[in-house]
């Protein structure tokens, strides 16, 4: 589904991603740890489309075609989705009419009949109810003055009404009390089929231990350095990041 | 390009032949226009705004062959934009003539003003003020009762040119609202021709005691068309006006409003939305005068400035020894789209006792590239994020208006607009 090989990438001319691979495929969970500045959230933002993520060398290929020749818009509609660390706020535009545009324009790509008003608010409250976020969610700008941490059920409410094929989470964790940790990792579990593929990038074992994954990945200066299962993750936890060359 | 008008001539061309509609109050808004001079870039107020086009129309406008040239009656039925509202004619009421029409229950008198009445009502207190009096064709006095509460707007038509010297015309209206009265007005400004035009508008609104007045100004003029229009609001005791300005169309224009806050407890909410596209000139200048105490003013005014796009904004409040516990704020946002727009923004307090609760402040930038990435990433394209953006950014505004009925058509200029900036 998604074959990442050999990838090299620089944000302003400083080197991120320096020999990336992985591949995965539909129905598996891959975890990627590692120390702060390994280069985890710059490869969300290269498979995102980020602008200032310059791809040097190597290839992403998914689902055949070349990832890096689609624009941030096409990749979404294609089905990739990425979960921020830091959604951005937009002030006035509020939730459902944002969310509505956005299925649509997949809806629009896949020639598919736009989702109507009535349809997507039915979807959208019980998709929200599901996640224990209040009704008013919808209603309100695009996470404007929201909580961390219903910044990051945000995201996870956006994943799940947009139904993408692979998402992307990036330190969907970070900042989270425990109850609302379980939400998350409650919505990702659900979204979880043989069809999608799911890429958790996280600091911390806890997330892992709501949401399995099948493979645990350790990135050190921008590239893997370690694959193992979830016993690694771990051993992780109690050694931690031993070779991270900071 | 210096702004010049030979007042003399003005003089011999109007007040000594009999085209004059009200020759006295010419006389004495000549004389205060000689005292005060057509203003031009040296005046601090006129300083980023060029009127020599619609001072050139005005005079054009006085050539004989152009008197009276263009009379036409305004459409009896007409409705702007399909908006639901009482709107009135003022076309059929003649000079020194009066009309009592009944808007849900309340007898609202529509009046033209005779001579007499005129010189005792103007206020004329600046020279496009003097012009407008001097040159005015009609002055139109809309009272509403006491105690009436109306809960349909009732609307002011202002189609240029009408019933109008070709070039250029002068209106006033009095909206007089007695005390314990609530309504809501919309004023509405459009072009029925793409010939070169300056209207010259003076509203004069006066809230009595326990007044509540909802104020929306709609104008969607022509491109070939100027317009000054000035908004002189004089609040009574508890009294409060929450006044909207929605400038989208037109070459040029400029919008003063003054807000007089004479009484106790009398509040103003002067908000304002400016989308400015090519070669266009929009200019706010909003003065709140804190007279008395415990009074309260914001002002709030967003834009969207396109290519080659130019605004203006100048908002004060001025608060004097007596104003004791005032509030006043002023907040001015604009997003520039291209390199070429640019904006001129003031925003100033002027104070004089030790007990107000002022803010001020202004922005300007551009849309947020953050905002753009973000919804690209949710599959969303440029083009569609960049207008949604915008809306949001307006409806900060659009959303205080009180008035139901201009929604949806507030909505679908605002989309049309967007497609053009």
């Amino acid at each position: 589904m998604l074959n990442i090989k050999n990838i090299h990438t620089s944000i302003n001319e400083t080197k991120i991603l320096n020999g990336l691979s992985l591949e995965i495929s539909p129905g598996e969970v891959h975890a990627i740890m590692g120390p702060n500045g390994s280069g985890k959230s710059t490869l969300a933002k290269v498979l995102a489309g980020q602008d200032d993520c310059e791809v040097t060398e190597g290839e992403i290929q998914y689902k055949g075609e070349n990832l890096l020749d689609l624009s941030i818009e096409e990749r979404s509609r294609e089905g990739i989705f990425v979960g921020f660390q830091y959604p951005v706020e937009i002030p006035g535009l509020n939730n459902s009419q944002f969310l509505r545009a956005s299925i649509n324009a997949k809806r629009k790509h896949k020639e598919e009949e736009e989702m109507s008003a009535v349809d997507f608010l039915k979807l959208a409250r019980e998709t929200i109810e599901k996640l224990e976020i209040p009704q008013t969610f919808l209603n309100r700008g695009v996470n404007e003055g929201f909580s961390g941490g219903e910044k990051k059920r945000n995201e996870i409410f956006q994943m799940t009404m947009l139904n993408p094929e692979i998402a992307i989470l990036d330190e969907t964790d970070s900042g989270l009390d425990i109850d609302a940790l379980k939400i998350v990792a409650k919505g990702v579990n659900e979204f979880k089929s043989e069809s999608k593929a799911i890429i958790l990038i996280t600091h911390y074992q806890r997330l892992l231990d709501y949401i399995e994954p099948d493979y645990v990945h350790v990135l050190s200066n921008g590239k893997i350095i370690e694959s193992g299962d979830k016993s690694l993750a771990q051993r992780l936890e109690q050694t931690g990041y031993k070779d991270d060359g900071e | 390009m210096p702004v010049s008008l030979d007042l003399n001539n003005l003089d011999r061309k109007i007040l000594n032949n009999d085209q004059a509609i009200y020759p006295e109050l010419g006389q004495i808004a000549l004389k205060k226009l000689k005292e005060l001079g057509i203003p031009d870039k040296k005046h601090e107020h006129w300083r980023y705004t060029d009127i020599s086009e619609p001072i050139q129309l005005l005079e054009k406008s006085l050539s004989p062959n152009n008197q009276k040239s263009s009379k036409k009656k305004t459409d009896r039925n007409h409705n702007p934009g399909n908006i639901d509202a009482y709107w009135l004619n003022i076309s059929d009421i003649d000079f020194g003539k009066n009309k009592i029409i009944e808007i849900e229950g309340y007898s609202v008198q529509i009046k033209c003003l005779n001579e007499e009445q005129a010189i005792k009502e103007l206020k004329i207190n600046d020279p496009l003020g003097c012009l407008n009096a001097l040159l005015t064709q009609k002055i139109i006095k809309i009272t509403i009762p006491e105690d009436s509460v109306i809960e349909a707007p009732i609307g002011i038509s202002c189609v240029e040119p009408t019933y109008s010297h070709k070039y250029c015309s002068n209106f006033r209206f009095i909206i007089d609202i007695k005390k314990n009265s609530k309504v809501s007005f919309i004023s509405f400004y459009e072009s029925n021709s793409n010939e070169s035009h300056f209207s010259n508008i003076v509203m004069q609104i006066n809230l009595a005691k326990n007044t509540e007045t909802e104020y929306l100004k709609i104008q969607n003029l022509s491109e070939t068309h100027n317009l000054i229009d000035r908004s002189i609001i004089d609040l009574g005791t508890d009294s409060q006006i929450n006044y909207t300005t929605v400038d989208i169309g037109s070459k040029l224009s400029r919008t003063d409003v003054e807000v007089n806050l004479n009484n106790e407890k009398s509040s103003a909410v002067i908000n304002g939305v400016y989308l400015c596209e090519k070669n266009q000139h929009i200019d706010n200048h909003i003065w709140s005068n804190h007279i008395s105490q415990s009074t309260s003013s914001t002002q709030n005014f967003y834009g969207i400035i396109g290519e080659k796009g130019h605004c203006v904004f100048n908002g004060k409040a001025l608060i004097k020894e007596n104003a004791l516990e005032t509030e006043a704020n002023q907040y001015n946002h604009n997003i520039l789209l291209d390199d070429s727009a640019s904006v001129d923004t003031k925003p100033e307090l002027e104070i004089y006792n030790d007990s107000v609760k002022c803010s001020h402040g202004c922005t300007i930038g551009q849309l947020d590239e953050d905002a753009i990435f973000y919804m690209k990433s949710r599959g969303i394209d440029s083009k569609t994020a960049k207008s949604m953006l915008i809306s949001a950014f307006v409806k900060n505004i659009l959303s205080k208006i009180n008035i139901e009925t201009s929604r949806e058509y507030l909505d679908e200029l605002i989309s049309s607009k967007l497609e053009r900036l």
